[in-house]
Protein backbone atom coordinates (compact mmCIF):
# COMPACT_ATOMS: atom_id res chain seq x y z
CA UNK A 1 0.00 0.00 0.00
CA UNK A 2 2.58 2.41 0.71
CA UNK A 3 5.28 1.30 -1.93
CA UNK A 4 2.12 2.24 -4.49
CA UNK A 5 1.47 5.50 -2.67
CA UNK A 6 5.20 5.72 -3.31
CA UNK A 7 5.30 4.86 -6.82
CA UNK A 8 2.15 6.82 -7.43
CA UNK A 9 3.52 9.76 -6.11
CA UNK A 10 6.60 9.51 -7.95
CA UNK A 11 4.49 9.52 -11.43
CA UNK A 12 2.79 12.27 -10.03
CA UNK A 13 5.69 14.98 -9.23
CA UNK A 14 8.04 13.04 -12.03
CA UNK A 15 10.06 16.01 -12.79
CA UNK A 16 10.31 17.31 -16.57
CA UNK A 17 12.94 19.65 -17.84
CA UNK A 18 10.43 22.84 -17.43
CA UNK A 19 7.56 21.94 -15.86
CA UNK A 20 6.28 25.53 -15.95
CA UNK A 21 6.17 25.31 -19.92
CA UNK A 22 4.61 21.88 -19.58
CA UNK A 23 1.50 23.76 -17.48
CA UNK A 24 1.67 26.59 -19.93
CA UNK A 25 1.17 24.55 -22.78
CA UNK A 26 -1.18 21.86 -20.86
CA UNK A 27 -2.77 23.29 -18.42
CA UNK A 28 -2.16 20.62 -16.00
CA UNK A 29 -2.10 21.10 -12.02
CA UNK A 30 0.44 18.69 -11.67
CA UNK A 31 2.75 21.15 -13.59
CA UNK A 32 1.77 24.22 -11.92
CA UNK A 33 2.79 21.41 -8.59
CA UNK A 34 6.42 21.05 -9.81
CA UNK A 35 7.02 24.82 -10.69
CA UNK A 36 6.07 25.64 -6.95
CA UNK A 37 7.70 22.81 -5.82
CA UNK A 38 10.95 23.99 -7.45
CA UNK A 39 10.98 27.45 -6.91
CA UNK A 40 9.03 28.49 -4.08
CA UNK A 41 11.58 28.27 -1.73
CA UNK A 42 14.06 30.27 -3.74
CA UNK A 43 11.24 32.67 -4.75
CA UNK A 44 10.33 33.31 -0.85
CA UNK A 45 13.70 34.07 0.17
CA UNK A 46 14.45 36.32 -2.63
CA UNK A 47 11.38 38.25 -1.50
CA UNK A 48 12.23 38.01 2.30
CA UNK A 49 15.45 39.86 1.43
CA UNK A 50 13.73 42.61 0.01
CA UNK A 51 10.70 43.16 2.27
CA UNK A 52 8.85 42.23 5.36
CA UNK A 53 8.63 38.50 5.66
CA UNK A 54 4.67 39.28 5.72
CA UNK A 55 4.26 40.61 2.46
CA UNK A 56 6.91 38.54 0.96
CA UNK A 57 4.56 35.72 1.47
CA UNK A 58 1.79 37.55 -0.08
CA UNK A 59 3.40 39.01 -2.72
CA UNK A 60 4.57 34.98 -3.26
CA UNK A 61 1.29 33.68 -3.23
CA UNK A 62 0.46 36.54 -6.00
CA UNK A 63 3.27 35.71 -8.06
CA UNK A 64 1.85 32.21 -8.62
CA UNK A 65 -1.94 33.47 -8.79
CA UNK A 66 -0.01 35.55 -11.69
CA UNK A 67 1.73 32.09 -13.36
CA UNK A 68 -1.82 30.90 -13.21
CA UNK A 69 -4.06 33.45 -15.04
CA UNK A 70 -0.82 34.27 -17.66
CA UNK A 71 0.07 31.01 -18.16
CA UNK A 72 -0.35 31.43 -21.62
CA UNK A 73 2.16 34.30 -22.01
CA UNK A 74 4.93 32.32 -20.74
CA UNK A 75 6.98 31.28 -24.05
CA UNK A 76 10.43 29.50 -23.34
CA UNK A 77 12.64 32.07 -23.66
CA UNK A 78 15.05 31.89 -21.09
CA UNK A 79 15.02 30.74 -17.47
CA UNK A 80 11.59 29.42 -15.94
CA UNK A 81 12.76 31.01 -12.80
CA UNK A 82 13.80 33.93 -14.23
CA UNK A 83 10.17 34.16 -15.96
CA UNK A 84 9.35 33.73 -12.20
CA UNK A 85 11.30 36.53 -10.81
CA UNK A 86 10.03 39.22 -12.84
CA UNK A 87 7.01 38.75 -11.92
CA UNK A 88 7.58 38.75 -8.14
CA UNK A 89 9.86 41.48 -8.71
CA UNK A 90 6.97 43.95 -10.55
CA UNK A 91 4.73 42.83 -7.81
CA UNK A 92 7.09 43.84 -5.44
CA UNK A 93 7.56 46.88 -6.78
CA UNK A 94 4.05 47.23 -7.32
CA UNK A 95 3.83 46.62 -3.69
CA UNK A 96 6.15 49.35 -2.27
CA UNK A 97 4.44 52.17 -4.37
CA UNK A 98 0.96 51.19 -3.21
CA UNK A 99 2.27 51.33 0.06
CA UNK A 100 3.96 54.93 -0.39
CA UNK A 101 7.32 53.69 0.65
CA UNK A 102 8.84 54.92 -2.77
CA UNK A 103 11.78 56.23 -0.77
CA UNK A 104 12.73 52.72 -0.66
CA UNK A 105 13.24 52.68 -4.44
CA UNK A 106 15.52 55.55 -4.47
CA UNK A 107 17.35 56.36 -1.55
CA UNK A 108 20.83 55.37 -1.75
CA UNK A 109 21.60 55.36 2.03
CA UNK A 110 22.33 52.41 3.53
CA UNK A 111 20.92 51.26 6.37
CA UNK A 112 23.58 49.30 8.27
CA UNK A 113 23.34 47.40 11.28
CA UNK A 114 24.30 48.02 14.71
CA UNK A 115 28.08 46.33 14.31
CA UNK A 116 27.88 45.44 17.54
CA UNK A 117 25.66 42.43 16.62
CA UNK A 118 28.96 41.12 14.84
CA UNK A 119 29.51 39.40 18.36
CA UNK A 120 26.41 38.16 19.32
CA UNK A 121 25.91 36.34 15.94
CA UNK A 122 27.35 34.38 13.36
CA UNK A 123 29.47 35.99 10.54
CA UNK A 124 26.93 34.86 7.86
CA UNK A 125 23.86 35.95 9.68
CA UNK A 126 25.42 39.25 10.30
CA UNK A 127 26.63 39.35 6.95
CA UNK A 128 23.36 38.78 5.26
CA UNK A 129 21.65 41.33 7.82
CA UNK A 130 24.00 43.77 5.77
CA UNK A 131 22.68 42.38 2.52
CA UNK A 132 18.91 42.88 3.60
CA UNK A 133 19.90 46.34 4.99
CA UNK A 134 21.27 47.98 0.91
CA UNK A 135 19.29 50.08 -0.88
CA UNK A 136 16.36 48.01 -2.87
CA UNK A 137 18.01 48.58 -6.10
CA UNK A 138 21.85 47.40 -5.23
CA UNK A 139 20.43 44.33 -2.93
CA UNK A 140 17.58 43.33 -5.55
CA UNK A 141 20.70 42.85 -8.03
CA UNK A 142 23.30 41.32 -5.68
CA UNK A 143 20.00 38.95 -4.17
CA UNK A 144 19.54 37.92 -7.76
CA UNK A 145 23.67 37.33 -8.83
CA UNK A 146 23.41 35.70 -5.32
CA UNK A 147 20.45 33.55 -6.46
CA UNK A 148 22.85 32.37 -9.49
CA UNK A 149 21.23 34.42 -12.47
CA UNK A 150 23.83 35.68 -15.01
CA UNK A 151 23.70 39.82 -15.97
CA UNK A 152 21.92 39.18 -18.64
CA UNK A 153 19.03 37.48 -16.87
CA UNK A 154 19.08 39.89 -13.74
CA UNK A 155 19.14 43.20 -16.53
CA UNK A 156 15.77 41.22 -18.18
CA UNK A 157 14.06 40.71 -14.43
CA UNK A 158 14.64 44.53 -13.24
CA UNK A 159 14.34 45.88 -16.86
CA UNK A 160 17.77 47.99 -17.08
CA UNK A 161 20.79 47.57 -18.83
CA UNK A 162 23.68 45.01 -18.14
CA UNK A 163 25.71 48.46 -17.00
CA UNK A 164 23.55 49.42 -14.55
CA UNK A 165 22.94 46.19 -13.02
CA UNK A 166 26.52 45.86 -13.23
CA UNK A 167 27.08 48.94 -11.50
CA UNK A 168 24.34 48.34 -8.69
CA UNK A 169 26.47 45.11 -7.65
CA UNK A 170 29.76 46.78 -7.48
CA UNK A 171 28.64 49.74 -5.19
CA UNK A 172 26.61 46.90 -3.46
CA UNK A 173 29.90 44.82 -2.75
CA UNK A 174 31.90 47.81 -1.74
CA UNK A 175 29.39 48.97 0.95
CA UNK A 176 29.32 45.29 2.13
CA UNK A 177 33.68 44.98 1.83
CA UNK A 178 33.51 48.66 3.55
CA UNK A 179 31.66 47.64 6.69
CA UNK A 180 33.29 44.04 6.51
CA UNK A 181 36.76 46.18 6.99
CA UNK A 182 35.28 47.98 9.82
CA UNK A 183 34.00 45.21 11.54
CA UNK A 184 37.27 42.75 11.41
CA UNK A 185 39.60 46.64 12.40
CA UNK B 1 41.36 32.20 -5.00
CA UNK B 2 41.69 36.38 -5.29
CA UNK B 3 40.28 38.24 -2.17
CA UNK B 4 37.22 39.20 -4.85
CA UNK B 5 36.42 35.87 -5.32
CA UNK B 6 37.02 34.78 -2.08
CA UNK B 7 34.24 37.72 -1.02
CA UNK B 8 31.51 36.82 -3.66
CA UNK B 9 31.95 32.93 -1.57
CA UNK B 10 31.17 34.39 1.35
CA UNK B 11 28.44 36.92 0.21
CA UNK B 12 26.97 33.83 -1.11
CA UNK B 13 27.39 31.00 1.79
CA UNK B 14 26.38 34.03 3.54
CA UNK B 15 22.64 34.39 1.29
CA UNK B 16 22.33 30.36 1.04
CA UNK B 17 22.84 29.98 4.93
CA UNK B 18 20.03 32.26 5.76
CA UNK B 19 17.37 30.13 2.96
CA UNK B 20 18.41 27.27 5.24
CA UNK B 21 17.77 28.70 8.23
CA UNK B 22 14.34 30.58 7.65
CA UNK B 23 12.44 28.31 5.46
CA UNK B 24 9.07 28.46 4.76
CA UNK B 25 6.72 27.22 6.71
CA UNK B 26 4.32 24.06 6.48
CA UNK B 27 1.58 25.89 6.96
CA UNK B 28 2.88 28.37 4.50
CA UNK B 29 3.89 25.66 2.24
CA UNK B 30 -0.08 24.38 2.42
CA UNK B 31 -1.76 27.71 2.43
CA UNK B 32 -0.06 28.61 -1.13
CA UNK B 33 -0.56 25.34 -2.82
CA UNK B 34 -4.28 25.09 -1.75
CA UNK B 35 -4.81 29.39 -2.72
CA UNK B 36 -3.27 28.30 -5.98
CA UNK B 37 -5.28 25.02 -6.77
CA UNK B 38 -8.03 26.85 -5.66
CA UNK B 39 -7.04 29.46 -8.40
CA UNK B 40 -6.32 26.93 -10.69
CA UNK B 41 -9.44 25.02 -10.78
CA UNK B 42 -12.11 28.03 -10.31
CA UNK B 43 -10.27 30.75 -12.36
CA UNK B 44 -10.90 28.81 -15.23
CA UNK B 45 -14.58 29.79 -14.56
CA UNK B 46 -14.96 33.08 -16.19
CA UNK B 47 -17.68 35.71 -15.46
CA UNK B 48 -19.71 35.53 -18.71
CA UNK B 49 -19.71 31.72 -17.89
CA UNK B 50 -21.09 31.99 -14.21
CA UNK B 51 -23.34 34.56 -16.13
CA UNK B 52 -24.38 31.84 -18.47
CA UNK B 53 -25.20 29.74 -15.95
CA UNK B 54 -26.90 31.87 -13.98
CA UNK B 55 -29.71 32.67 -16.66
CA UNK B 56 -30.03 29.20 -17.47
CA UNK B 57 -31.25 28.18 -14.11
CA UNK B 58 -33.47 31.38 -14.20
CA UNK B 59 -34.95 30.46 -17.47
CA UNK B 60 -35.21 27.17 -16.38
CA UNK B 61 -36.93 27.51 -13.44
CA UNK B 62 -39.30 30.49 -14.74
CA UNK B 63 -40.51 27.25 -17.64
CA UNK B 64 -40.97 25.09 -14.84
CA UNK B 65 -42.89 27.69 -12.82
CA UNK B 66 -45.30 28.26 -16.14
CA UNK B 67 -45.73 24.77 -15.99
CA UNK B 68 -47.10 24.20 -12.65
CA UNK B 69 -49.45 27.47 -13.41
CA UNK B 70 -50.81 25.24 -16.30
CA UNK B 71 -51.26 22.72 -14.58
CA UNK B 72 -53.46 24.23 -11.78
CA UNK B 73 -55.43 26.46 -14.59
CA UNK B 74 -57.11 23.07 -15.95
CA UNK B 75 -57.54 21.96 -12.33
CA UNK B 76 -59.64 24.80 -11.51
CA UNK B 77 -61.68 25.22 -15.15
CA UNK B 78 -62.06 21.25 -14.50
CA UNK B 79 -63.88 22.07 -11.44
CA UNK B 80 -66.08 24.55 -12.76
CA UNK B 81 -68.45 21.36 -14.34
CA UNK B 82 -71.62 21.20 -12.38
CA UNK B 83 -70.31 17.42 -11.38
CA UNK B 84 -66.95 17.10 -10.58
CA UNK B 85 -65.13 13.61 -10.75
CA UNK B 86 -62.96 14.71 -7.99
CA UNK B 87 -65.98 15.03 -5.27
CA UNK B 88 -65.67 11.15 -5.24
CA UNK B 89 -63.65 8.39 -3.54
CA UNK B 90 -64.83 5.34 -6.41
CA UNK B 91 -65.60 5.75 -10.16
CA UNK B 92 -67.14 2.75 -11.51
CA UNK B 93 -68.02 3.11 -15.51
CA UNK B 94 -69.99 -0.20 -16.52
CA UNK B 95 -70.76 -0.91 -20.27
CA UNK B 96 -70.93 -3.00 -22.72
CA UNK B 97 -68.36 -3.29 -25.34
CA UNK B 98 -69.46 -5.97 -28.07
CA UNK B 99 -71.92 -7.94 -25.90
CA UNK B 100 -69.18 -7.94 -23.44
CA UNK B 101 -70.15 -6.54 -19.60
CA UNK B 102 -67.40 -4.40 -18.82
CA UNK B 103 -67.24 -2.16 -15.22
CA UNK B 104 -64.03 -0.26 -14.96
CA UNK B 105 -63.50 0.95 -11.51
CA UNK B 106 -60.80 3.92 -10.95
CA UNK B 107 -57.35 1.97 -10.64
CA UNK B 108 -55.87 4.23 -8.12
CA UNK B 109 -58.69 4.69 -6.15
CA UNK B 110 -58.90 0.91 -5.76
CA UNK B 111 -55.67 0.54 -4.44
CA UNK B 112 -56.10 3.64 -2.05
CA UNK B 113 -59.38 2.76 -0.39
CA UNK B 114 -58.84 -0.39 2.52
CA UNK B 115 -62.49 -0.85 2.41
CA UNK B 116 -62.56 -2.13 -0.98
CA UNK B 117 -63.62 -5.53 0.44
CA UNK B 118 -66.74 -4.25 2.07
CA UNK B 119 -67.70 -2.19 -0.85
CA UNK B 120 -67.85 -5.28 -2.44
CA UNK B 121 -69.76 -6.91 0.04
CA UNK B 122 -72.41 -3.87 -0.46
CA UNK B 123 -72.18 -4.32 -4.79
CA UNK B 124 -73.50 -7.37 -4.23
CA UNK B 125 -76.70 -6.56 -2.12
CA UNK B 126 -79.22 -3.90 -2.78
CA UNK B 127 -77.65 -0.46 -4.11
CA UNK B 128 -79.38 2.37 -3.81
CA UNK B 129 -78.26 6.20 -5.78
CA UNK B 130 -79.41 9.75 -6.75
CA UNK B 131 -79.70 9.99 -10.07
CA UNK B 132 -77.50 13.29 -10.90
CA UNK B 133 -76.94 13.85 -14.74
CA UNK B 134 -78.29 12.20 -17.70
CA UNK B 135 -75.43 12.71 -20.39
CA UNK B 136 -76.00 11.91 -24.16
CA UNK B 137 -74.05 8.57 -23.62
CA UNK B 138 -74.49 7.95 -19.89
CA UNK B 139 -76.57 8.27 -16.42
CA UNK B 140 -74.67 9.62 -13.39
CA UNK B 141 -75.96 8.01 -10.51
CA UNK B 142 -74.40 9.54 -6.73
CA UNK B 143 -74.69 6.23 -4.50
CA UNK B 144 -75.92 6.12 -1.39
CA UNK B 145 -73.47 6.46 1.48
CA UNK B 146 -70.36 5.04 -0.54
CA UNK B 147 -69.02 7.99 -2.15
CA UNK B 148 -69.10 6.32 -5.56
CA UNK B 149 -70.12 8.04 -8.62
CA UNK B 150 -72.13 5.07 -10.62
CA UNK B 151 -72.08 5.61 -14.47
CA UNK B 152 -74.27 3.64 -16.50
CA UNK B 153 -73.50 4.11 -20.32
CA UNK B 154 -76.17 3.73 -23.17
CA UNK B 155 -74.99 0.19 -24.05
CA UNK B 156 -75.54 -1.01 -20.84
CA UNK B 157 -78.73 0.97 -20.07
CA UNK B 158 -80.52 -0.33 -23.35
CA UNK B 159 -80.78 -3.54 -22.33
CA UNK B 160 -82.11 -3.10 -18.84
CA UNK B 161 -85.38 -2.22 -17.28
CA UNK B 162 -85.40 1.02 -16.18
CA UNK B 163 -87.46 4.16 -15.58
CA UNK B 164 -88.59 6.10 -18.68
CA UNK B 165 -86.46 9.42 -18.68
CA UNK B 166 -89.80 11.64 -19.76
CA UNK B 167 -90.99 10.62 -16.26
CA UNK B 168 -87.80 11.98 -14.31
CA UNK B 169 -88.34 15.58 -12.39
CA UNK B 170 -85.04 17.18 -11.41
CA UNK B 171 -86.74 19.39 -9.63
CA UNK B 172 -86.62 16.53 -6.31
CA UNK B 173 -84.51 14.17 -5.77
CA UNK B 174 -84.40 11.21 -8.04
CA UNK B 175 -83.68 8.02 -6.03
CA UNK B 176 -82.96 4.82 -7.51
CA UNK B 177 -82.75 1.21 -6.61
CA UNK B 178 -80.01 -1.02 -8.67
CA UNK B 179 -80.49 -4.21 -8.85
CA UNK B 180 -77.39 -6.40 -8.93
CA UNK B 181 -76.41 -10.02 -10.02
CA UNK B 182 -74.25 -12.16 -7.42
CA UNK B 183 -71.05 -11.16 -9.29
CA UNK B 184 -71.59 -7.56 -8.74
CA UNK B 185 -73.16 -6.69 -12.48
CA UNK B 186 -75.54 -4.44 -12.26
CA UNK B 187 -79.39 -5.68 -14.29
CA UNK B 188 -82.01 -3.49 -13.50
CA UNK B 189 -82.49 0.38 -12.39
CA UNK B 190 -85.90 0.88 -10.71
CA UNK B 191 -87.21 3.82 -9.78
CA UNK B 192 -88.20 3.78 -5.46
CA UNK B 193 -91.32 6.61 -6.56
CA UNK B 194 -90.70 10.17 -6.44
CA UNK B 195 -92.88 11.38 -4.19
CA UNK B 196 -92.31 8.28 -1.76
CA UNK B 197 -88.33 8.30 -1.12
CA UNK B 198 -86.77 11.34 -0.83
CA UNK B 199 -83.49 10.36 0.46
CA UNK B 200 -80.86 7.70 0.55
CA UNK B 201 -82.55 4.90 2.95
Amino acid sequence: MLSSLKMWRARATSNVEDPLYEYATTGKVKYLEQVIERYQSDLFHFLKTQTQAASAEDICQKTWLKVIEKKSAYRQQGHPKAYLFHIARNLLIDSIRASGKLSELTDSKVGMTNSNEFTKTSEEQWLFQQIAALPLLQKEALSLQLEGFSLAEIAQIVGATQETVKTRIRYAKETLKSQVGENHE
Amino acid sequence: MSNLDKFDAKLKAAYQASKQDKPLTLTTRIKVRLVSFAHHFLGRIETWQWSAVTCSVALLFSLWYQNQHVDIDKEYNSSAHLVSYGDFQHIETHELQQGQYLARIDEQKKVLDARFEAAQQQVQEQRYGRLVAINDDAWLIEECNTHTLIELKQSLLSVMPQPKTSVINFNTPVMLALSTANNGQIIAIESTGQNQVLACP
